[in-house]
């Protein structure tokens, strides 16, 4: 009852109102970044198949996000890194379970996508990072990063 | 008065999310998607940290590569869809249905595929997966019966839209359920297959490489162990875990070659596995007690 002397009714659904909207705005940014993964991301694993899992978050400049998958023996693969316009180009790498880079885009005119064939079965990590911004008067560009992992049917 | 502050202190919040969206170690329900700084030995912050496990799809294929003749047996039959009713039996489920699925598939054996896709369709709809988003595929499936690979890109949109929908609505451990289940299927389709060709070195292989997924799956499930839904089914994952651990496998440096036209690069490296008969004979009752657990 001492919750209702010092805020009315009113001013509780109004809080209530706020919270809700609060909440749901971070998942309404969970919401955009799924829809541009199924929108921009997804069409450019074709004609790999997709493995189904979604891998996307909100990144700030200068966060570093991984993916760590077992990749098959002699299976093709293709991993897709894919970042919402106001990001720019996003720079990638596949690392081996000792820590060895096997590929990074900032070779390849920083691509947005990979294709590769491994003989073993190996743990490997995608690691993604977004570059910050040279010089110190420009906003922190943040927007959503997307991984995806497609393979082809060797049957 | 009162209100303007709450405003004040909502945008306040709302700007420290924004900051630091990407930092906050989350509740067991969102183990999916771990997010935690941590430090390597380059003094880099990770943000965040996705654990994937290979596709039912993947793993079907690479196991029955062997060309191991058609077991109906092998799979859970679609009539124990209605058998289901706990959010975790029917996520690990779907994960099962799905493994069945690609297995039909891959055996051409389109009625069943159809059958399987129903009772994932059902498990869905249980699991409040809006149609739109989880299982529309059953009129397409039959349009393209003669089509192998329409029929795989039906099995992943499925998962996609699922895993998705989950995500979004943070039933991150729903989602990790049916990849569990996915995976636990497909290790059930390798140890039968080896009861029935127990020199098949190439399978024998197969089931110890399921160490690193293995891996994944133990970082997925760590933060819900005390979930009650695995309280009888995560002691036997622990096990299997110390058995995975003792699997041995060592690989030699790898050469790194890209194909200039097809921009293909392959990833050239043998690897040395070290797994005992015992070590396979444990993880083949394990993961039968397992999925005798999540079917039954």
């Amino acid at each position: 009852m001492n919750v209702f002397k010092l805020y009315n009714m009113k001013t509780i659904v109004k809080l209530i109102i706020l919270i809700t909207i609060f909440v749901g705005f971070q998942n309404f940014g969970f919401s955009q970044c799924k829809t541009f993964t199924k929108n921009e991301c997804k069409p450019k694993l074709s004609p790999y198949i997709y493995n189904g899992q979604l891998n996307s978050a909100v990144l700030n400049e200068g966060d570093i996000a991984e993916l760590m998958l077992t990749f098959y023996s002699n299976q093709d693969y293709r991993i897709v890194v894919c970042a919402a316009e106001e990001m720019d180009a996003v720079n990638f790498r596949l690392i081996d379970a000792t820590g060895q880079e096997l590929f990074t885009n900032a070779d390849h005119d920083m691509v947005g996508h990979w294709d590769f064939h491994t003989k073993s079965t190996q743990q490997l990590t995608v690691e993604v990072s977004v570059p910050e911004t040279q010089g110190g008067d420009s906003l922190n560009k943040s927007g959503c990063v997307s991984i995806l992992v497609g393979f082809l049917d060797n049957q | 008065m009162k209100l303007f502050q709450l405003v004040f202190i909502l945008s306040i919040l709302t700007l420290i999310y924004s900051c630091k969206n990407n930092t906050k170690k989350d509740a067991v329900d969102d183990i999916n998607n771990i997010e935690f700084d941590a430090e390597s030995e380059q003094d880099k912050t990770i943000t965040k940290i996705f654990l994937n496990l290979p596709s039912p799809i993947e793993l079907t294929n690479t196991i029955l590569s062997t060309k191991n003749p058609y077991n109906p047996e092998l799979l859970n039959p679609v009539e124990k869809v209605n058998n289901y009713s706990t959010t975790a039996k029917l996520a690990l489920n779907f994960g099962i249905f799905g493994a069945d699925l690609c297995y039909c598939r891959v055996y051409d054996q389109l009625q069943s595929s159809i059958s399987y896709l129903s009772a994932i369709r059902k498990l869905s709809e249980k699991l409040q997966i809006p149609e739109e988003e989880g299982a529309e595929t059953i009129n397409r499936i039959e349009e393209n019966m003669s089509n192998r690979d329409s029929i795989f890109h039906i099995i992943s949109e499925t998962y996609a839209n699922a895993d998705g929908y989950l995500k979004e609505n943070e039933r991150d451990l729903t989602a990790t359920f049916i990849l569990i289940g996915g995976w636990v299927e497909g290790m059930h389709f390798a140890v039968n297959l080896i009861e029935e060709n127990s020199d098949n070195l190439i399978l024998i292989n197969k089931i110890a490489e399921q160490k690193y997924s293995y891996q994944n799956l133990m970082s997925l499930l760590e933060g819900a162990k005390d979930n009650s839904a695995l309280i009888e089914i995560y002691p036997l994952f622990e096990k299997l875990d110390v058995i995975f651990k003792n699997v041995e496998i060592t690989y030699e440096e790898p050469i790194i070659v890209t194909d200039q036209e097809t921009k293909i690069t392959t990833i050239d490296n043998d690897s040395k596995i070290s797994i005992t008969t015992e070590q396979i004979k444990e993880i083949t009752q394990l993961i039968g007690e397992i999925r005798e657990k999540i079917i039954g």
